[in-house]
């Protein structure tokens, strides 16, 4: 029998067909959209994570931990008077050694690996005149030679009396005038300069520097002590216009004192190397004393994530740079 | 004619199968997106970082300014625990009666986190040990830990209940909560561990 019902009625019997469609479609829809939003919360998370920051952060911390440790190791043994540099440089091997281990056992427990390990040492002098006496050598020369062609001045600090010093009336004197009054002078030279700084008294303690260049500057504090730093370029704390020639020549410089029994004063003075003048000893007045001038360190910083080697890192002994 | 009146039964299936589909992915969606970085849970990634930042910058600040190693020092020998400290020998509050103390007050418990402090030192059998310094509580999961190295000298002195310095190194101290493990000068190090969370 032919079937005669309407089209419509056909039609009808796909309805249950879409509705299920539908439904699957729409969760699929959902279910994409929570994948992708899920994507997202994740990916910023991560983005905003400071995992990777933070362990730089670490690795700087670890390393400026090591240059405080190593520094005040050096200083400390170069505050202990031992006439041996031998000596000082192995205790500053076995505590930074010592320090290594200690470090590394708290590292342990974090997953890192810390070591820390002396590379190599500069050796310099520490030349000292603590009582206040003419500045002679050791044995009582007032025209010698501290330190010649050394590599650097660490620190050069003098205390001088104005009574002591020879007094000028001249309010602008040359060198010959001063060289003739047997003025107490230190010179600093190197290959390409040379400074002369003259102390006297005049209405207080005033220092004219005459440089090879032919320019010359005057500088004076009213005090009758007064502390003149020679690599600082200061005169009684202030600066000091006269002393700003010398304290730039640090390296190759010869340093000699004339007319020493023309002032009396204490100082300490750090060069590197040796001194010149064999007269001064380690306890003789004025002493010589070997220290560390510096110290580099290999430094080596492991963790999952970061790979952190730094070595010939440098560390000062002391407050010179 | 002869109508076909079955597939009402199979509309009805189909129609609960499809909403069945539809309800499923809902919860399925629903269940596996993760908290949005402005939901309020505690388990918020910025609030976390936020938090490292603050508690590492208050321990690098007191190691640069001073105030770091005299709370590592800042022990009664007599007693031995620290000043002002609890009969547990710890303090119960991040208040510390040391600069460091009022820093830990100022920028983490006054603002809604809290503390603990944590001294690891080097036993003398190469075994890190832990004393407390500050103890409130039992961290949450999301608490952050920062540390800070100090290293200490047999020529360190203690200090006093105000912080000034005392006259006991700690070459002399007898009741110091960290052993001399080394042979020369160096007398330890120990790592200051401050571990905070948001109350």
């Amino acid at each position: 029998m032919a079937d005669v019902s309407p089209v419509f009625a056909r039609r009808e019997t796909d309805r249950g067909q879409l509705l299920l469609l539908t439904g699957l479609g729409l969760a699929a829809l959902l279910v994409m959209l929570a994948l992708v939003l899920n994507a997202v919360i994740y990916t910023e998370n991560v983005a905003t994570r400071d995992s990777a920051g933070g362990e730089t952060i670490d690795v700087g911390r670890y390393e400026s931990t090591v240059l405080d440790t190593t520094r005040t190791i050096i200083i400390a043994e170069n505050g202990i008077q031992n006439p041996t540099f031998t000596d000082k440089v192995a205790n500053l091997s076995t505590q930074l050694a010592d320090w290594s281990n200690l470090s590394a056992l708290h590292g342990a427990g974090d997953a890192t690996v810390r070591t820390v390990t002396l590379n190599e040492t500069v050796k310099g002098t520490r030349l000292t005149q603590q009582s206040v006496t003419q500045v002679t050598n050791g044995g009582g020369a007032e025209n010698w030679t501290m330190a010649e062609s050394t590599g650097g001045i660490g620190h050069f600090t003098l205390a001088v009396n104005r009574s002591a010093l020879v007094h000028i009336s001249d309010p602008n004197p040359t060198a010959a005038d001063l060289e003739n009054e047997s003025v107490f002078s230190i010179t600093f030279a190197n290959t390409s300069e040379t400074d002369t700084v003259f102390i006297y008294d005049y209405g207080g303690i005033t220092l004219r520097t005459e440089s090879s260049d032919g320019t010359n500057s005057t500088c004076a504090a009213a005090d009758t002590v007064a502390v003149i730093g020679f690599v600082n370029a200061t005169l009684d704390g202030s600066r000091c216009a006269a002393l700003e020639g010398p304290a730039t020549l640090t390296d190759g410089v010869t340093i000699r004192f004339s007319n020493g029994h023309s002032v009396t004063g204490a100082y300490t003075v750090v060069i590197v190397g040796d001194p010149k003048d064999p007269s001064i000893g380690f306890a003789t007045t004025p002493s010589s004393e070997p220290i560390i001038y510096e110290a580099t360190v290999d430094i080596q910083y492991l963790a999952p994530g970061i790979t952190y080697e730094n070595v010939d890192v440098r560390v000062s002994g002391g407050s010179w740079p | 004619m002869v109508m076909d009146d079955t597939r009402g039964q199979l509309f009805t299936v189909e129609g609960f199968v499809a909403a069945l589909v539809v309800l499923s992915s809902v919860i399925f969606a629903l269940t596996v997106t993760a908290a949005t970085p402005l939901s309020a849970s505690t388990s918020n990634q910025h609030l976390e970082t936020q938090l490292a930042a603050t508690a590492e910058s208050l321990l690098d600040v007191a190691r640069a300014n001073g105030t770091l190693r005299p709370t590592v020092l800042y022990w009664d020998d007599t007693r031995g625990t620290f000043h002002n400290a609890s009969a547990k020998g710890y303090y119960l509050s991040c208040r510390v009666d040391t600069a460091l103390g009022h820093q830990l007050e100022d920028r983490l418990e006054r603002r809604g986190t809290t503390c603990n402090v944590n001294i690891r030192y080097v036993a003398t059998n190469g075994v890190i040990r832990t004393e407390k310094l500050v103890y409130v509580g039992e961290p949450t999961d999301n608490a952050i830990r920062v540390t800070n190295t100090v290293t200490l000298y047999d020529d360190d002195r203690l200090r006093q209940s105000d912080e000034t310095l005392s006259n006991t190194t700690l070459a002399n101290a007898t009741r110091f909560y960290a052993p001399d493990v080394s042979p020369g000068r160096l007398y330890n190090v120990v790592e200051v561990e401050v571990i905070t969370w948001r109350m």
